[in-house]
């Protein structure tokens, strides 16, 4: 497990955007509908700044190699954020079936 | 529902939607819950611009599966928006071919139980959908409407049709050597298919419907004479 003072802001940002996903899948589990509510908002927004990054990543400027090892860094992030909501289908479900959505 | 819409968004970007995934959000709109099909539809229209090939495909067979006498504004909505929001390499003439199939049968098949604002609806869709094509291919559907106009059939929802293509998509240049605006696709038009006798039959067609429907004691079409 890397030091918090080893990471740079790439890395922060990374890890901020998984803990924000966990938190928002287990919030979505809840039985409460506002907690849902809050799930819901939590996953709106890391898969904001998911979208942020891939529509940076078609940029044209010349990147630096410490760029283009970040860029890749946060790609990886957005795939894994990708697996995680997707997992088993259970965010969909919770969203699109009605006796969750209206619990 | 609202909430949903950047996860879909960005779900359908990453190309991550699996055959279920989608099956599961198609079968949301169909809960019989007025708001919950509303926001959905808007969710997908919106998000339709994220769709990948393959989205686009799903839900234009589902609405294309909708009865007609269920239709509604959100179904033609979506057709449209699916077909309208491909830009370079994403443009694929599949989807675009099946969406104008789908507004041309709801538009001509006037047996088909759909309502007046739903066939205006997808003549609408349909024209914005040209507005989007090569030039080619809107001179062959320009084609194709003059043709039509000719079996005397839905004419006055063609000649609605022709009138917004022929507005919207022959603006100079439109990079075709003989027709260079909207005057030649008229003049072609014209020499090919007669297009002004047609135009004029269908609205003497027209006129004549509207006073029959009055001697029947429609008072609030007089209006149109």
């Amino acid at each position: 497990m890397p030091r918090v003072k080893d990471l740079d802001q790439t890395d922060l940002s990374n890890s901020k955007t998984i803990l924000t996903c966990e938190i928002g899948k287990l919030f979505l589990r809840q039985n409460f509908l506002e907690r849902r509510i809050d799930g819901l908002k939590l996953l709106s927004d890391v898969s904001y700044t998911c979208g942020r990054i891939l529509e940076g990543g078609s940029s044209a400027q010349i990147l630096t190699e410490k760029q283009i090892e970040s860029e890749e860094r946060k790609n990886k992030m957005v795939d894994q954020v990708v697996e995680m909501i997707c997992k088993d289908g259970e965010v969909l479900n919770e969203i699109f079936t009605k006796q969750r959505t209206h619990g | 529902m609202q909430r949903a819409e950047k996860i879909l968004n960005f779900l359908m970007t990453k190309e991550a939607l699996s055959d279920e995934d989608r099956e599961l959000i198609w079968n949301a709109s169909e809960i019989n819950d007025g708001d919950m099909q509303v926001e959905l539809f808007k969710v997908l229209s919106g998000g339709a611009q994220n769709m990948k090939k393959v989205d686009r495909v799903y839900f234009l067979e589902r609405v294309g599966q909708v009865k007609p006498e269920d239709m509604i504004g959100r179904h033609i909505e979506l057709i449209t928006e699916i077909c309208t929001t491909m830009r370079g390499a994403n443009m694929s003439e599949e989807v675009v071919l099946k969406g104008l199939e789908m507004l041309w049968t709801i538009v001509m098949r006037s047996e088909n139980k759909c309502s007046l604002l739903i066939v205006n609806r997808a003549a609408l869709g349909y024209s914005d959908i040209l507005s989007r094509m090569s030039i080619i291919q809107t001179i062959e559907q320009a084609e194709k409407l003059a043709e039509t106009m000719s079996t005397k059939k839905m004419g006055y929802v063609i000649v609605k049709i022709l009138s917004r293509v022929l507005k919207s998509s022959f603006r100079p240049p439109t990079g075709h050597p003989e027709i260079e605006n909207a005057s030649d696709m008229v003049d072609h038009l014209e020499q090919r298919y007669n297009l002004l006798q047609l135009v004029i039959e269908e609205f003497q067609s027209y006129m004549g419907r509207v006073r029959a429907e009055i001697s029947t004691g429609r008072e609030d079409l007089k209006g149109d004479l």
